[in-house]
């Protein structure tokens, strides 16, 4: 492009000008601009006003007429290696709006390479900065070929910074009726993915994003996208990158141009930014982002960064459950007393709270446990707040938690609905949790770690009982000589709910043994048979 | 700014790999192979230990590991920890490594390598712990045949902290239980019964309680009732400031016969202290008069 840049210049004497971003002007590429220079062209760098800011538009007016655009810089990268997309308009319009954002933007050039005075030196040599790159592979799989476009009904430019460009780009993701396809480099830009994430549980939505997306603090934005219903897909490995910069709304509307999406780009750099209300334009994106989905990796966050990748592997930590094949009320348990040799401690009050998080956060293999009451899940409740997390961590380093949570008998208690809500939160995370069998009232407050080290007596899981603030409670912690099975098989053997798989089934299970549970005899079988369970 | 355009993209996409197959070797794929690797157990790392292994189980009986997902035991040798998971010698001699997310509980056959690996000794030390006593756990029915039995050796004082309490019609256990406690301050003994009846106590509740309390001062049981801001929903039992019940279980019907509770009982000499001294506590601001 450079060659014949020059060529151009010093051979067919066109005037050439070239406006560039102040990343130009360093050490490694000043000579680029001095050999253009040098070629007669005319060649200004402009240091935004806005600090971090770039020029970073990536566009060509030719004779008034023609504009090429997209999202490809000027590199080899770009052209050789990268997913990029290029539009070249002819409309003397367009160029005339260009060409009067170029002479802004020259009058804002703090430097100025004069052009040559003389013929020009013209070596069309590659120039070192390319040859280092030969190491690219050349394309093994062709990009489309040249469509031609003859249905554009409207375009629309903007030069940002420009807030109408945004909003009218945050007005048309919110409006979109069919789907969105998304292939963009950076996506970082909060508003844009509240945008995309709200539009995501209405109508299908595709990202196809590019790999350096996944790096830790970029992920959290893919696993917004994806816990919102996004189809999100990763393009590139080192040398190649996905550095598309396109939306396409009901496979009507092409936005492209050079911004990305994120604040810096839309809110401070010099880009430009366009939106084609052209049906043949977004088939042709549409086709292309079809064929490229398939190269990119669905992307599920990589081990250890994000919490969604923890809920995968969360879920694969948790026994399979299923559907109840036994109606029968479970057998009342006769049980006898435990002994045991051990060392106690009497916990009054707020005393409890240290001890449980000690015996959560220092638990190696395993933590069993009934909970009669853990309260609502509120902002305001820091003790259990601080239970819970440490209850995640546990699970998070391999530790077995399985706690039984209390089903009151009654339909219309409360604990119903927190229970279950927590039963379904920390099911995400990888906890096993359980809710007792209804007709069980299961009132105890025990949870045994590793077999041997155990905590019981009066505290339940309310941040007043925990915090010993509105509630006189005791317990213990007993610290047996040896481990010992028993009381974390009791717990084990505790009559419960059998399916576990969604919040949904748990539901309808519970709320089914409660029907059962006062019916008549010969009602529980009608309604056995209707569920299509064998009495 | 409207125009009739002729538009022209041009779409530039390269990619190495021809082959689009290939391309779906991807980490997510990964991951769950290797979990699904991870689940079913199980990688074999060695198997020439069999031999050595069958003839140790001969002399000592097996660790044993509860497997999360299929609920059953294998039986073994537990090697070591790894950072992978267990290292564990089968019954067929093959060295596995069982990761922890596989596991649901371990059973070491020596209890000194169950404590070691458990870290009790760290545990002891942050509690502060040095005496070991006799701990018995109580869930139901044994709680309350427990705590019939241990009231009636009471020489002195039998001092009870619970949320609420049934009259003894209830159930023979607390019908035991309260007659047990008539007889025991027919004897002299000092039994004080503190209960919860703060605001959040439900006005038929609080008559039942009130009525049953007067019937019990009569035998000389004294009942004395919280009504502070902090609701008493403790739950212990002292016999002569040597004995301790404490746990989940409250002086009900319910408690005592059909709910799944868990209490424990400890003669504890440091527990027993400061159960003793929490009473003292409790009993100050405790009153006569219920309102």
């Amino acid at each position: 492009m450079l060659a014949e840049l020059r060529e151009a210049s010093v051979r067919r004497k066109i005037s050439v000008r070239v406006l560039t971003d102040a990343t130009m002007n360093t050490a490694a590429q000043r000579p680029i601009l001095e050999r253009l220079a040098a070629a007669g062209i005319e060649v200004r760098v402009l240091t935004p006003p806005v600090k971090d800011a770039r020029m970073h538009m990536k566009n060509l007016v030719i004779d008034g007429a023609l504009v090429i655009t997209g999202a490809a810089n000027w590199t080899r990268q770009a052209f050789e290696a990268n997913m990029e997309d290029t539009v070249l308009i002819r409309s003397p319009e367009l160029a005339r709006a260009y060409l009067k954002k170029y002479d802004e933007v020259a009058d804002q050039c703090d430097l100025v390479l004069p052009p040559s005075e003389g013929p020009g030196i013209l070596h069309l040599e590659a120039p070192d900065s390319m040859s280092r790159r030969a190491d690219l592979k050349q394309n093994a799989l062709a990009a489309p070929r040249v469509q031609r476009i003859g249905d554009c009904r409207r375009v629309q430019l903007f030069f940002l910074p420009d807030e109408r460009g945004v909003e009218l780009l945050k007005d048309q993701i919110a409006g979109a009726q069919r789907r969105l396809d998304i292939g963009m480099y950076l996506f970082t830009d909060q508003e844009l993915v509240d945008a995309v994430v709200a539009k995501a549980r209405t109508c299908p939505v595709r990202v196809l994003a590019d790999h350096g997306m996944t790096e830790p603090a970029a992920s959290m934005i893919l696993k917004q996208l994806l816990e919102a219903g996004c189809e999100v897909r990763v393009f590139g490995a080192d040398r190649e990158n996905l550095h598309l910069k396109v939306l396409v709304v009901d496979d009507r509307y092409v936005w492209t141009g050079s911004a990305n999406w994120t604040a810096g780009a839309l809110r401070r750099n010099v880009e430009d930014l366009l939106c084609f209300d052209a049906p043949g334009m977004a088939a042709l994106y549409r086709r292309f982002l079809d064929m490229a989905a398939p190269h990119c990796k669905p992307w599920q966050p990589v081990a250890g960064l994000t919490e969604t990748n923890e809920e995968i592997e969360a879920a694969m930590r948790l026994p399979p459950t299923g559907p109840r094949t036994d109606y029968a009320p479970p057998q009342r348990r006769n049980l006898g007393a435990l002994e045991s040799t051990a060392q106690v401690k009497y916990l009054r009050d707020e005393e409890y709270l240290p001890a449980l998080l000690r015996l959560i956060q220092t638990a190696k293999q395993s933590l069993i446990g009934t909970v009669y009451v853990l309260s609502e899940q509120k902002r305001d409740a820091p003790s259990q707040e601080q239970i819970v997390k440490a209850l995640i961590q546990a699970a998070r380093r391999g530790v077995y938690v399985y706690l039984v949570l209390h089903t009151p008998d009654a339909s219309t208690d409360r604990l119903n609905e927190h229970h279950s809500a927590w039963a379904e939160r920390l099911r995400k995370a990888g906890l096993d949790i359980r809710l007792a069998h209804p007709t069980i009232p299961m009132h105890a407050k025990l949870l045994v770690a590793d077999q041997a080290k155990i905590l019981l007596g009066s505290h339940n899981w309310s941040e007043g009982s925990l915090s010993g603030k509105r509630v006189y409670e005791s317990s213990a912690l007993v610290v047996l000589e040896k481990p010992d099975l028993r009381l974390a098989q009791l717990i084990m053997d505790l009559p419960i709910l059998s399916d576990m798989r969604s919040r949904e089934l748990w539901e309808a299970e519970r709320d089914r043994i409660r029907v059962l549970s006062r019916a008549k005899k010969g009602d529980k079988e009608e309604l056995l048979q209707e569920w299509g369970v064998e009495p | 700014m409207r125009a009739i355009l002729k538009a022209l993209a041009v779409m530039r996409w390269n990619r190495q790999d021809a082959n689009p197959e290939e391309s779906y070797q991807y980490p997510i794929f990964n991951i769950q192979h290797l979990i699904v690797r991870r689940h079913l157990g199980i990688i074999a790392v060695l198997g020439i230990l069999g031999a050595a292994s069958r003839v140790a189980y001969a002399q000592v009986p097996p660790d044993r590991i509860l497997l999360r997902h299929e609920r059953e035991w294998i039986k073994g040798r537990l090697v070591a920890e790894t950072r992978q998971g267990y290292q564990f010698i089968d019954e067929r001699g093959m060295m596995r490594v069982v990761p922890r997310e596989a596991v649901a509980l371990l059973d070491w056959a020596d209890p000194a390598k169950g404590a070691a690996f458990a870290e009790l000794d760290k545990m002891r030390s942050w509690a502060g712990l040095k005496e070991s006593a006799s701990v018995v756990f109580l869930p139901t029915p044994a709680f309350g045949k427990d705590l019939v039995a241990g009231v009636a050796k009471a020489q002195r004082y039998i001092h009870v902290l619970a949320y609420n309490m049934q009259g003894d019609t209830a159930s023979q256990m607390t019908g035991a239980f309260f007659n047990t406690l008539r007889e025991k301050a027919a004897a002299g003994v000092e039994v004080v019964i503190i209960l919860e009846f703060g605001p959040g106590t439900n006005p038929r509740t609080k008559n039942t309680v009130k009525n049953f309390a007067s019937s019990l001062s009569q035998s000389g049981i004294q009942v004395l009732f919280m009504q502070d801001y902090k609701v008493q929903h403790k739950k212990v039992v002292l016999v002569d400031n040597e004995t301790v019940w404490l746990g989940s279980a409250n002086l009900t019907l319910n408690a005592l016969a059909y709910n799944e509770e868990m209490s424990l009982r400890t003669s504890d000499r440091e527990v027993a202290r400061q159960a003793a001294a929490d009473y003292a506590e409790m009993r100050k601001r405790a009153s006569r008069d219920a309102q």
